[in-house]
């Protein structure tokens, strides 16, 4: 990570390109173009020249993918951030894109989230394995464009078992009568499999590829309190020993659950959630600033890594002014009593938001980071 | 052998019903046209049930977005927060916020069951339990959390004594979830005390999510006809050591994993219960609501439970 005073970053998602959609209109178009410009995307006429109002098939969309990856990246770095990249534009989300590459699931249907919202779930049949590494091309893609340095990110091990249904573990034979214990055994192996035919394969490819910095999802983690230990030993058995900065991602969790098997983390930083929680005033005190009292947390347990508190909320069209930034991150860096271990960062993806959204708060992420660092000096 | 059927919370919506709730969202499909789908699909899930002779009956509470939010939206002092995630799944519900004193001043069920599609003699509704509903809460405004439950508990036996059903069951997770003290148990008797006193049908109470070992002394002496216990995380043998004066509610179909029971298995168990065991009543259901799963395995689910049943009659 860059060496100065909170290092700004981004999280994962950003929604598509203005472009990356099955009906266009003549104002995408021109939406594209702007973007472009604002954002400084090279050669943009040529894109422009390929787009045509109407219905874009498949192949057209597959084929404008290289240019929204380099939007995304384009996105990032104007915006300022230290470290990007590119918004997840070939993905189609966390969970369903990885197991499209992994033999031993298959989809079963659609489950509700919350409310209207769904998700494709799969059930586990047989010992997972990879078909193929999945983030390869699209690292050496970003890779190859991007300017400032960049952060995979990839869902982790505990998250995909912990989202899926689990026939293959389950229909063991196991001679225990108590069937949560029964439940945490399988759950475990799930996992550890995951960590190790899946996701390891991945991280070693991408490492081979020219990646420095990854950052693995993991936003199930605190699902089931009495299984956080086995998300920890999941993870640092998908990275042991790899050449690679390693981050992890959690978010909209309970955090307490975390401790103090969180310690144990092979990892350079985690990123939480903070900025959902909090105020909108100002201020630099518990009162104005609840959203990071978890920080205290990793004080008291004595936690080695960094921290990347959310100091933008990803879920509302509010704009954090630069100071609210700044107020935030020099709470959390008191709380912490060290700020050279907080980095600068936005709850989660910035999917649910419009572009124009994203982009205010991620140049407020900046300069708010700034205002912070001009208190030291 | 009479042993029943029940289903104990909120079916899964089919794909296309799914689908038809996202599409309304956006704006992009009217109200009645979806209506009219949720209609159809409660009638389908009223249909598998009366088909697979389950003794009564759910309408599938497809309109319900989650267990708490019809009281959560219409009872008085209360007001509709963020998503918080219900227990240890991956689904969320939109947490209640207590801003003021907790009463019924409108119905709370009204539009949200199809009276209609089933005869009051088998008809179940399902609500929360008042102490899940108000150990799930944020309260802001009673300064005593047992007076919360005591008014949440007189709110839903003011709707339970209005609703022509004979069979009400409170569904409760927060008394086995997390291990209670004895006073919170006792508290969360007396909110269902209150609901007895009102509800002169069957009132059964339904755990799930957790082991109910520690707290089946007391639930013995909870004032229902029912008790009903995730046998998914709740080991056998917390069965065996009460002496068992109610109808027991054996949640042994998993409604959180997609492997099918079969009808042998189902069968097998409900005898080993009433052999090994006090137990003289059961009935068979699902851990909990089988929203987790995908519809047609839901269905699959029930179809087999069905199947059981007829096994069970034989013997």
């Amino acid at each position: 990570m860059i060496e100065k005073l909170f290092p700004t970053q981004e999280i994962g998602s950003l929604s598509k390109a203005p472009f990356l959609r099955r009906k266009l209109s003549e104002e995408h178009i021109r939406i594209s173009r702007d973007w472009a410009i604002r954002i400084g995307v090279e050669n943009f006429e040529e894109l422009i020249a390929q787009l045509k109002p109407g219905i874009q098939s498949d192949d057209k969309l597959k084929s404008l993918e290289d240019w929204a990856s380099l939007y995304g990246i384009r996105f990032h770095e104007s915006a300022g951030l230290d470290v990007v990249y590119d918004g997840e534009q070939r993905r189609v989300e966390m969970y369903e894109y990885p197991l499209l590459h992994v033999k031993g699931f298959r989809f079963v249907g659609y489950v509700k989230v919350w409310d209207a919202e769904i998700f494709k779930k799969a059930v586990i049949l047989d010992k997972p394995s990879l078909i193929k590494p999945y983030h390869v091309e699209e690292f050496e893609f970003a890779k190859s464009k991007a300017r400032r340095e960049l952060k995979v990110p990839i869902t982790g091990p505990y998250t995909l078992a912990d989202w899926s249904f689990d026939e293959y573990y389950t229909k063991r034979k196991l001679n225990i009568e108590d069937p949560i214990e029964r439940r945490r055994i399988n759950k475990r192996d799930m996992v550890l499999d995951l960590a190790k035919e899946v996701i390891r394969p991945n991280l070693e490819a991408l490492i081979r590829a020219g990646a420095k910095r990854i950052q693995i999802d993991e936003p199930a983690v605190t699902t089931k309190p009495n299984e956080v230990d086995i998300f920890v030993e999941g993870f640092n058995k998908a990275v042991k020993g790899l050449d690679c900065i390693f981050s992890v991602h959690i978010c909209y969790s309970d955090y307490r659950l975390l401790f103090p098997y969180v310690l144990d983390l092979k990892v350079e930083h985690i990123s939480i959630e903070c900025a959902n929680r909090d105020t909108k005033v100002l201020g630099r005190d518990e009162s104005s600033r609840p959203g990071y009292s978890v920080l205290r947390l990793f004080k008291e347990y004595g936690a080695e890594m960094k921290v990347a508190p959310g100091v933008i909320d990803v879920h509302t069209d509010f704009i954090e002014s630069p100071e609210l930034v700044r107020d935030r991150l020099l709470y959390a860096a008191k709380l912490l009593d060290e700020p050279s271990k907080i980095i600068a960062s936005n709850d989660c993806g910035l999917r649910t938001r419009t572009w124009e959204v994203a982009y205010e708060k991620e140049k407020a992420l900046v300069v708010g980071a700034e205002l912070a660092r001009k208190e030291f000096g | 052998m009479k042993v029943s059927g029940h289903l104990v919370g909120p079916q899964p919506r089919s794909e296309e019903l799914m689908r038809a709730y996202r599409d309304y969202t956006k704006g992009r499909l009217a109200k009645q046209v979806l209506d009219g789908l949720i209609k159809k699909e409660a009638e389908e899930n009223v249909k598998i049930q009366l088909k697979n002779e389950f003794a009564v009956i759910i309408d599938g509470m497809l309109n319900w977005h989650d267990l708490l939010r019809p009281f959560t939206e219409r009872l008085s002092g209360v007001e509709v927060d963020g998503l918080s995630r219900w227990f240890d799944s991956n689904t969320f519900y939109k947490q209640p916020v207590i801003v003021g004193r907790v009463e019924r001043t409108i119905p709370i069920l009204e539009n949200m069951v199809f009276y209609d599609l089933v005869t009051p003699e088998r008809l179940k509704i399902i609500v929360p339990d008042p102490y899940t509903f108000s150990k799930l809460s944020i309260n802001k405004s009673y300064r005593r959390f047992e007076d919360l439950v005591y008014d949440v508990s007189e709110a839903i036996a003011e709707e339970i004594s209005t609703l022509p059903a004979a069979h009400v069951q409170l569904t409760a997770p927060s008394l086995v979830y997390e291990k209670l003290p004895k006073a919170e148990i006792e508290l969360a008797m007396n909110g269902v005390e209150i609901i007895r006193r009102r509800y002169r049908g069957i009132l059964s109470i339904h755990t799930c999510f957790g082991r109910v070992g520690n707290v089946m002394p007391e639930l013995l002496d909870f004032t229902v006809d029912m008790i009903g216990v995730d046998m998914t995380v709740t080991p056998f043998k917390d069965l065996k050591d009460y002496d068992f004066t109610k109808i027991l509610g054996l949640g042994c179909i998993d409604a959180r994993n997609t492997i099918l029971e079969t009808p042998d298995e189902i069968a097998s168990f409900v005898m080993k219960v009433l052999s090994e065991t006090s137990v003289k009543q059961v009935y068979v259901s699902p851990s909990s609501g089988l929203e987790f799963l995908p519809n047609t395995i839901a269905n699959a689910k029930i179809r087999n439970i069905g199947s059981a049943l007829k096994l069970l009659k034989e013997v």
